[in-house]
């Protein structure tokens, strides 16, 4: 692309015989050639056109720096790409090692129920967000770890990506939502009011061992 | 929020269509089939006894029809969960109403106000609350 002004297909023209300073342009596309007064005579409303005149003249010109940026842009699109399908076969063999590494362990179901909740095809909602790597990887170390003693939680899959467990007991009822960062949210709940119409409620966001703790001390005060 | 809306009395029910997303096997939700997205102030639902049917299961299929034509997509997977107006108030507590909010394409159109501060524990009381009895299939 640098040379396309310098390659000549076919001979210039000699300059007008009045004007033998008289400065040329050419384009190679049309084999046209336009003989202007020389650069000097310019008036200042073809300034413009000087600059684009030296520019074309110049190897660094305005086309090649055009293409430059657009190549750029395709390069940094393509890297833009590249990067999103990288990103993509990162999360897809984080989903996978997830997945495997439950499947090692036993917890077949539970292997089972996470590769169905993040698959997209069965989405019949369009604001569904895909579910969140950090999000599953938390609940796979929840279930498989501090809380593979609940049996059967019922995991749903948030709007937002974010995957939540909950077991709903005779007395009781808990759910953990496996949100972004450290904690996890969690909330225990006595299933029925007492006298007063209230009902015991204990919630909050912890580090995951201390929720289970607290979990677990709810469960055996008031029981499942 | 349709200030006209009028509050359901405690004897009819509600219908919400939930994805296999937000149920667990057998049909039975998870909290997250009660959750709010975010900006929203209730939860959709609808009414049914609106349609004025002998049984919910009528009524449920006038739903289906309306929310085919809402262009919803309902799938196989998916299930409708009947929860009882007044169960839902003294479940819940007097601070969450089920208001009938009718829209132009969808006249059954209800919502249940008020637990967006507490929708954690909320979405949980909701989720104990349906049985099994509760539980729809989507599609007929």
């Amino acid at each position: 692309m640098a040379t396309i002004f310098r390659e000549k297909t076919r001979t210039e023209p000699a300059p007008p015989s009045d004007r033998p300073d008289a400065w040329s342009s050419s384009d190679k596309q049309t084999g046209c050639y336009a003989w202007l007064a020389p650069k000097s005579e310019l008036t200042r409303p073809n300034r413009s056109l000087e600059n684009r005149l030296t520019q074309l003249e110049s190897p660094a010109c305005t086309v090649i720096e055009e293409c430059s940026d657009w190549e750029e842009t395709v390069s940094f699109r393509c890297t833009d790409y590249d990067a999103f399908a990288a990103r993509e076969r990162l999360f897809s063999e984080g989903f996978e090692r997830v997945f495997s590494s439950l499947h090692r362990k036993g917890f077949y179901e539970l292997e089972m129920r996470l590769r169905e909740l993040s698959d997209p095809s069965e989405d019949d909602d369009p604001e569904q967000a895909p579910m969140a790597l950090a999000s599953l990887q938390k609940c796979a170390h929840f279930l498989s770890t501090l809380a593979s003693a609940l049996l059967n939680p019922r995991i749903g899959l948030g709007h937002d990506g974010v995957l939540g467990a909950a077991w709903v007991f005779d007395k009781t009822a808990v759910s953990v939502d496996f949100v972004y960062g450290e904690p996890v949210d969690f909330v225990c709940i006595s299933r029925f009011v007492d006298e007063r119409g209230e009902r015991e409620i204990l919630e909050g966001s912890e580090a995951p061992a201390n929720a289970m703790r607290k979990i677990e001390r709810f469960l055996n005060e008031h029981g499942q | 929020m349709n200030t006209d809306s009028k509050e359901l009395p405690d004897t009819d029910n509600v219908s919400r269509y939930c994805n296999y997303k937000k149920t667990h096997q057998g049909g039975l939700p998870t909290p997250k089939a009660f959750e709010l997205r975010g900006g929203e102030s209730y939860l959709s639902v609808n009414w049914l006894e609106y349609f004025k049917k002998a049984s919910i299961d009528e009524n449920l299929s006038e739903v289906r029809e309306v929310l085919r034509r809402k262009g919803f997509g309902i799938r196989k997977s998916g299930r409708f969960m009947v929860l009882n107006v007044g169960a839902i108030r003294s479940e819940l507590g007097n601070l969450v109403t089920v208001r009938h909010m009718p829209e132009c394409d969808d006249p059954s159109h209800a919502a249940i106000l008020g637990y967006e501060n507490s929708q954690q524990s909320a979405c949980l009381i909701l989720a104990a609350m349906v049985a099994r009895a509760d539980v729809h299939n989507a599609v007929e």
